[in-house]
């Protein structure tokens, strides 16, 4: 009888002392994946603050070692050589050529976009989508190999027909087509999946009003799903703005500008921050923090214009879902 | 229907079909210029070889002078030089770089130039260093028939053509042949790659898993959790080359404590692990997510801790998802460039090691293709093994993806 | 003036009638009496293998509101689809028979669905404005139709918004978007959609089921305003809303049309035994 009582008061200790150990294990781990989300939360505040730092110090220091802020953010002339880096031109570089390139690629997208949703069937239009994945797919190296032999050779014979003579094709038009292609797949994506999520009932109706399938098509449906088109757009402009390999490949930098002329030569944000690498120290290898910061400025200031856009739309009473 | 309509709404569909058409166009170009440039020179020499160019002094310390004749094989073309007594033929041809070089273009199994050694002083005098077919010959030393050392080859200004029957009449035995291996090859960036892949894993996975696992169970519905929603967001929005700087700026720092210097492949596995968060997040929460919440409640139910829940019921029905969520990230890891070039750095290397700079596959060609001369031809090679890998992985993602949903409907 | 340029413009844009007119057949000669919308002759529909109409034969009275009852699945919504031929949308609906209109079997070959519609409107269940203005909403179908002038669509907006009673309540807000109407108020920008584009007849899909007591009551008084107009056929779940409203009323089940008469006779005197047990409720 004693024995049975100890056995059980025994088993009750043990069990005890499990459960405790299994709550402590609970406890641990419950911290760790908290941590886990604290360090993953913070990495974009960590990004900004640490590059920024290292981006200010070359405007810091003394009157003569250091670099001109305001000819940095203003200037027209980038020269390493010399000690001259005005950034202004090439912030109107990117935007000159990261737009274009944006605006090249939506139509395609819209349009690419009702033909996968709304007119190709089953098979076609897996096809299709899969056309486009790929696309997305290939890495901005590729992207780049193509670029320096194909896409300037095209801009390069162009020219040729006008007459004009090119950097063996590296030029602003070189850019802006290499960066349309690139942006090109998430905006179909996200026009696809914009357009797909609008409810059938508005296809109904449009088709009981008398309009055909092509026309209910561009007339309801695109203008319907425009929240997640424009949501594409802004995507793929941020990505154009920070793609470096490829672009740096084919855009030629130039030392001023800012580069109007298609068939120019170019530089932007991303290029000037690669180019040289490989030699480079001193001011020259601290300045490029400085071109990143801006970089960083530049895709913030574009999301929180298109935040502020659509916030008016709204308050007109025109986007809704 | 009036007779404009109907040709407003055919000409609206064609615009659908000529835009998805330029697509479709634009992926064929860019897959026939890659293949094209690139499919050529896809043999094992170039796949595991070298990339640097290797200069090797071969030759024998003993009598290996065996009378024999070779017969050439019907294989080789008009050019080609034969040496019939010691078993190999070269051609003259020109190199990148513009200059003459005499290439083996084959040696026979029983060739005494297979049985070369090295023969500096040294650490790796005695090696085997056997001359095989694709490398350079710059000058072979033979003693002839009277006992002098006589130089004959590239080096000195003679064409295959002369210096050959030259060797083949006289040379009573050769005791050194100079050459190169042309290296062009990839199997640095091909390790190296993979070194990064493992250790960027090594580091992203966790605290991704764990980060997804803290969204989806531990986090409550509240201002603080929609903020660390969002700056995850963000940082899937960083550019690429922003985390390079990151590398630096932050990570940098951190492991020069533990003795690293410069750059180096572990600097850009830490940087490829904060650039993959996003993306391991995100899916892994999904994943997560997908498991119906019975289960959880199941074990909950029966007594189990959250943690016991989560690693022993949730986890293990999510692992597909998480297995997605990896290989999507090694699709990543592949095609990275702009992350690396200024963490890992731009010097192609034979044999990477983890503490120092080396160059994935991605930026080799970054790096073939700056520079006066951008070699396409290797780059393309590069890049259709870097396609055939990425395009290779999305698809294992889909069919997982494929049967994890017929699971779920059966 | 210009209400009868829209009508020119309408005639022109419906061009392929006169050509159409040629095929007539023996009860087209009856189809072509004033007072018949539809003329129905043993139509038969399948989805696939299951045969969702029987044999239905009927005549749709001109402007008067004809109401299909019935419990669920008894057919009336389909058949109330096959007017403007909406069942075309669906994969595998396969109909025999003819349904007359002025003289056409609209299942014909010659007939262009595109423009029957814009003579058979279509008002359904759940409101469904595009999200654009209510302007945008109403001049929809005559934008689509190649109208341009201003004016016209000006007006058009203007009468089809009062014709549907919603004028007053919007006549300043016509830029607002209307998915901020209220669901009563959507509604009847909906018929006012549907009334844009003149047609001869409205349908409507239990167009009340969604909307509350208040706002059922307003659409029903609009429909007995509109049957001036236009010929209305109504699908309803309501027998009371069918009594209140329609002038001919046609009971189904299950695919068969059971009994049609007008109204009071339906429900007073049934002559089918199962309509007299769907009225009083013993079933559906």
């Amino acid at each position: 009888m004693e024995n049975a009582k100890e056995n059980v008061m025994a088993s009750e200790a043990k069990f005890a002392k499990i459960r405790k150990r299994r709550r402590g294990t609970d406890v641990l781990f419950r911290n760790l994946f908290r941590i886990a989300g604290v360090i993953a939360a913070m990495m974009v505040i960590l990004i900004i603050i640490f590059v920024t730092s290292r981006g200010i110090r070359p405007f810091l220091g003394s009157a003569e070692e250091r670099v001109n802020l305001k000819y940095f953010l203003t200037g027209s002339r980038w020269r390493a050589d010399q000690g001259i880096y005005g950034l202004g031109f090439v912030i109107i570089n990117t935007l000159i050529v990261s737009v274009t390139g944006g605006l090249l690629a939506l139509p395609l997208a819209i349009l690419s976009a009702v033909l996968i949703t709304r007119i190709a069937k089953g098979k076609l239009s897996i096809f299709l989508t899969t056309i486009v994945e790929t696309l997305a797919a290939i890495p901005s190296v590729v992207y780049g190999v193509f670029a320096a032999g194909k896409i300037t050779v095209l801009v390069r014979d162009l020219a040729n027909v006008f007459g004009i003579s090119t950097y063996g094709g590296n030029s602003s038009l070189a850019v802006i087509l290499l960066l349309a292609i690139m942006t090109y797949p998430t905006m179909t994506t996200l026009a696809v999946s914009g357009i797909r999520a609008i409810p059938k009932e508005l296809d109904s109706a449009s088709l009981a009003l008398g309009a055909t399938p092509t026309q209910t098509s561009f007339k309801v449906i695109v203008p319907a799903a425009r929240s997640s088109i424009a949501t594409g757009f802004t995507l793929g402009l941020g990505r154009a703005f920070g793609e470096a390999t490829a672009v740096s490949m084919i855009a030629g930098n130039a030392l001023a500008g800012p580069s109007w002329n298609p068939f120019d030569i170019t530089r932007t944000l991303t290029s000037t921050m690669l180019t040289g690498l490989h030699e480079t120290s001193g001011v020259d290898y601290e300045i490029r923090f400085s071109v990143g910061v801006i970089l960083m400025f530049v895709i913030v200031s574009m999301n929180l214009l298109v935040h502020a856009a659509k916030r008016r739309l709204e308050k007109k009473g025109g986007l809704s879902a | 229907m009036t007779r404009i309509r109907k040709i407003k709404d055919i000409f609206m569909q064609s615009l659908t079909w000529v835009a998805s058409g330029i697509s479709a166009w634009v992926l064929v170009a860019i897959l026939v210029f890659i293949f094209s440039n690139g499919w050529k020179l896809l043999d094992r020499s170039v796949l595991f070889g070298d990339y640097h160019a290797k200069n090797i002094v071969s030759g024998f310390s003993d009598e290996h002078n065996a009378d024999l004749t070779f017969t050439p094989p019907d294989t080789l073309e008009d050019g080609d030089v034969v040496s019939t007594r010691f078993g190999f033929a070269v051609r003259d041809e020109i190199d990148k770089e513009k200059n003459h070089v005499h290439t083996l273009t084959w040696v026979d199994d029983h060739s005494p130039l297979l049985n070369g050694k090295i023969t500096t002083a040294g650490p790796t005098q005695g090696t085997p260093a056997p001359f095989k077919a694709g490398m350079n010959i710059n000058k072979f030393v033979y003693l002839d028939n009277s006992g002098e050392a006589i130089t004959v080859g590239r080096l000195k200004q003679q064409s295959p053509q002369e210096w050959i029957p030259l060797m083949d009449g006289n040379a009573k035995q050769i005791t050194e042949f100079h050459g190169k291996e042309p290296g062009g090859g990839m199997r640095g960036s091909l390790m190296a790659t993979l070194i990064l892949i493992g250790l960027s894993l090594l580091f992203s996975v966790p605290i991704g898993i764990f980060a997804a696992i803290y969204l989806y169970a531990i986090a409550k519905q509240n201002r603080l959790t929609t903020f660390v929603r969002s700056s995850i967001e963000l940082l899937a929005g960083v550019p690429s080359i922003i985390f390079s700087m990151m590398g630096i700026t932050l990570i940098f720092p951190i492991i020069k404590l533990f003795g690293a210097s410069g750059q180096s492949i572990i600097l850009g596995s830490l940087t490829m692990a904060v650039l993959l968060l996003p993306v391991l997040i995100r899916q892994t929460e999904e994943a997560l997510r997908s498991v119906p919440s019975s289960y959880a409640q199941a074990s909950l139910a029966l007594g189990a801790t959250q943690t016991e829940t989560l690693f022993r019921v949730v986890l293990p029905s999510a692992r597909n998802g998480i297995f997605s969520a990896c290989l999507l990230a090694v699709s990543r890891i592949i095609g990275e460039s702009a992350a690396l070039v200024f963490t890992m750095g731009t010097a192609i290397q034979d044999s990477p090691k983890i503490g120092s700079s080396a160059t994935s596959l991605a930026v080799q060609i970054y790096v073939l293709m700056g520079g006066e001369n951008p070699n396409f031809e290797l780059s393309s090679a590069i890049s259709i093994v870097i396609l055939i890998l990425v395009l290779a992985l999305n698809l294992t993602v889909k069919v997982v993806s494929a049967l994890s949903d017929k699971k779920g409907k059966a | 003036m210009s209400a009868s340029k829209l009508q020119k413009f309408m005639k022109r844009a419906g061009g392929t009638n006169k050509k159409t007119m040629a095929s007539s057949s023996g009860s087209s000669q009856a189809a072509q009496r004033e007072n018949v919308a539809f003329a129905i002759e043993d139509v038969n529909l399948f989805y696939g293998d299951f045969q969702a109409l029987k044999d239905i034969t009927l005549d749709i009275p001109a402007h008067q509101v004809t109401a299909f009852i019935g419990p669920s699945g008894c057919g009336k919504s389909t058949l109330l689809r096959c007017f403007n031929r909406m069942n075309d949308l669906i994969d595998n609906c396969r109909v025999e028979g003819a349904i007359y209109r002025n003289g056409v079997d609209i299942n014909g070959d010659a007939v262009d669905v595109v423009d029957l519609r814009t003579h058979v409107g279509m008002v359904f269940q759940q409101p469904n404005p595009f999200p654009k203005s209510i302007y945008d909403n109403v001049s929809y179908g005559l934008v689509c139709q190649g109208v341009r002038s201003k004016k016209v669509l000006d007006e058009a907006v203007e009468s089809s918004l009062k014709k549907a009673a919603l004028w007053e309540e919007v006549k300043d807000h016509l830029r607002r978007d209307a998915t901020q109407l209220s669901g009563g108020q959507q509604q009847r920008l909906c018929i006012a959609r549907a009334i844009a584009l003149q047609p001869d007849v409205i349908l409507m899909d239990e167009p009340t089921s969604a909307l509350d007591p208040i706002a059922t009551a307003r659409i029903e008084d609009l429909i007995t305003q509109l049957k001036e107009e236009y010929t209305i056929v109504i699908v309803t779940h309501s027998m009371s809303q069918a009594a209140r409203i329609s002038d001919k009323t046609a009971f189904f089940l299950l695919g068969d049309l059971i009994e049609f008469g007008a109204t009071d006779d339906i429900f007073q005197n049934p002559r089918d035994k199962r309509t007299e047990d769907y009225i009083t409720g013993k079933f559906g």
